[in-house]
């Protein structure tokens, strides 16, 4: 595994990553070896933010980093990005706002989540669909306006009616959605940034280890 | 509910009991105040699509609002500009009746609409020389004539209000740092990664759009026919939750200093309206001269910090929470605020956190109103 770019990558010098790949690649080494690599120092950006060396828009450009190298890896990096399990997540129905979201999808796809992005103002029925298709571990529903709570309540209902709800983790997230918001739409993590997404799904990938 | 029989003495109370907190001294009680917003459209059953869309209706719908809820000591705005609040950070809103159905309340539709070659075009033209006819080309929005619509709706409001005995508590200007319209205009993970790669180029356009916009709120706030009380500075992507500290000193930093700067010269209160949270940089806030500032936080910031780090230095509003207001019981809502006020002593404006919610019980801003009492 190249240290090189494991540090590049935490220090989020888009420069050297992007040559230290072409040189890797020129070398012969596996594309999953890379990843590998890259995945390190993506791990290390979460404890920067963790700690608060780093802060909310060095998460997005190590997701912007991460999304420029795997275009020179291919399909290779989605195969592999998989290996925590899959999110899916979307803009709960009647609201468009997706910043958080996308830093989220962003975030976690980079730490080896597979993100099935719905987009926004998805309505509760494209959520049970994606489900039964993917069959992820968890469901990510973003909301930023409190007349949308009642739509997180009620795509969550749906979701329980349709009998999705066993097994699958349910997580929340967006400006006004406290705690007290979580309980009453029924979510079983309320999530106050995107690292206790990326947290949950290590927590789970290390327990079925 | 009529006017009351004085509007004018009840004004002058109010607005003493403003003073007396933003410049931190003993006011009767504490006061309380809101932005109420689209909460205004649903209190009084008015089509969220009329009052999203004519500015003078907003007006009317907000004072009629405020009518029914004498309990307030102002109104922090007087008049709801949605498709203007996007045109500013180069954006545009979805609203009910046009891109939404009726009753829901506007939201900002945020696009990657500005390139990176507009970045040039900024340092070379300014500000002004680019938004004009970008906003026109873009969003729709002929600035010269919106504008002096603009002016006159503001000044409707206020008078409206007044004569209710109700002061504006504050006027948007378009103040706020180049970083808050750049960022949307691009799209957040655009900006950033321009920063990370451009950060000189960035800058350029951030210098030459500052000095421009302080000039147009300077010639503002001395040609209102009213003076108003506080100018507006709304902030929620500077914040140091984004930014670390050396990116933040250079983007951030010499931008909104010497705006809040500039408004108060002008002898105005700078109304602070930071979302997201501040914690870290509150200590800097304590550059400004007593009593020129007002701190408004949205509930991500923690206000007890704040008061803490601050409280000598200016006055804080803040931090009724949005679910809390819209979810939760009187009762609640009563505990929250009264704790709110005896932590908060003086120096100290109970607000909604950011704006009152749009689904707000009428109950829960009944409750918030009468914590103030003691």
């Amino acid at each position: 595994m190249s240290s090189a770019l494991s540090e590049a990558m935490a220090d989020l010098n888009e420069d050297v990553v992007l040559s230290e790949i072409d040189r890797l690649l020129g070398n012969g080494t596996p594309s999953l070896e890379i990843i590998a690599a890259l995945q390190e120092g993506m791990a290390i950006v979460g404890k920067r933010f963790e700690e608060k060396d780093y802060y909310l828009s060095e998460l997005i450009m190590s997701a912007e980093i991460f999304n420029e190298a795997g275009k020179k890896l291919g399909t290779e990096a989605t195969d592999a990005a998989g290996t925590l399990g899959t999110l899916v997540l979307g803009t709960v129905h009647q609201d468009v706002h997706d910043i958080g979201k996308n830093i989220v999808r962003s975030v976690l796809a980079s730490h080896g989540v597979k993100v099935i992005d719905l987009g926004v103002d998805v309505p509760a029925t494209k959520f049970v669909e994606a489900i039964r298709e993917h069959r992820p571990a968890a469901v990510g529903i973003s909301c930023l306006l409190t007349t949308c709570f009642g739509n997180v309540k009620s795509c969550i209902e749906e979701i329980e009616a349709a009998g999705l709800r066993d097994g699958l983790k349910i997580l929340v997230g967006g400006g006004p959605l406290d705690e007290a918001a979580g309980r009453y739409v029924g979510a079983d993590l309320v999530c106050k940034d995107a690292m206790i997404a990326v947290d949950w799904f290590k927590t789970r990938a290390g327990a079925a280890a | 509910m009529a006017a009351p029989a004085n509007p004018g003495e009840a004004y002058g109370r109010r607005l003493a009991r403003l003073k007396a907190a933003v410049a931190l001294e003993k006011p009767d009680r504490t006061p309380v105040i809101s932005w109420s917003d689209a909460f205004c459209a649903n209190h009084i059953g008015a089509p969220m699509s009329r009052f999203s869309s004519e500015l003078m209706y907003s007006a009317e719908v907000t004072a009629r609002s405020f009518e029914l809820l004498p309990g307030f000591d102002a109104a922090e705005m007087a008049v709801a500009e949605p498709d203007w609040v996007a045109a500013v950070f180069l954006s545009k809103m979805k609203i009910a009746g046009r891109d939404l159905p009726e009753g829901a309340p506007w939201m900002v539709d945020e696009q990657e609409r500005m390139t990176e070659a507009d970045y040039d075009v900024i340092a070379q033209r300014g500000w002004f020389g680019f938004f004009v006819p970008w906003a026109k080309e873009h969003l729709g929005v002929d600035v010269p004539s919106y504008v002096p619509q603009s002016i006159a709706a503001r000044m409707e409001g206020t008078k409206r209000l007044a004569a209710l005995g109700i002061p504006t508590f504050t006027i948007a200007l378009g103040g706020g740092t180049p970083l808050e319209a750049l960022s949307a205009g691009r799209t957040m993970a655009r900006f950033v990664r321009d920063i990370h790669r451009m950060p000189d180029r960035v800058q350029a356009a951030m210098d030459a759009t500052h000095p421009q916009m302080i000039g147009i709120i300077k010639q503002a706030i001395r040609e209102s026919p009213v003076k108003p009380f506080s100018v507006f500075i709304g902030l929620a992507r500077s914040s140091p939750e984004f930014w670390g500290p050396k990116l933040w000193e250079r983007f951030v930093w010499p931008y909104m200093k010497s705006m809040i700067e500039a408004i108060v010269e002008e002898g105005v209160v700078a109304n602070l309206h930071f979302d997201s949270c501040w914690d870290r940089e509150l200590p800097r806030l304590r550059e400004f001269p007593k009593g020129s500032c007002v701190f408004a936080c949205d509930h991500a910031t923690d206000i007890r910090l704040a008061k803490k780090i601050l409280g000598d230095r200016m006055c804080i509003k803040g931090d009724v929470p949005s679910a809390l207001l819209a979810f939760g019981t009187p009762d609640q809502v009563r505990a929250y605020c009264k704790a709110l006020i005896a932590d908060m002593g003086d120096g100290f404006i109970l607000s909604p956190a950011c704006t009152m919610p749009a689904n707000a019980k009428l109950e829960n801003v009944m409750a918030m109103i009468e914590a103030v009492e003691a």
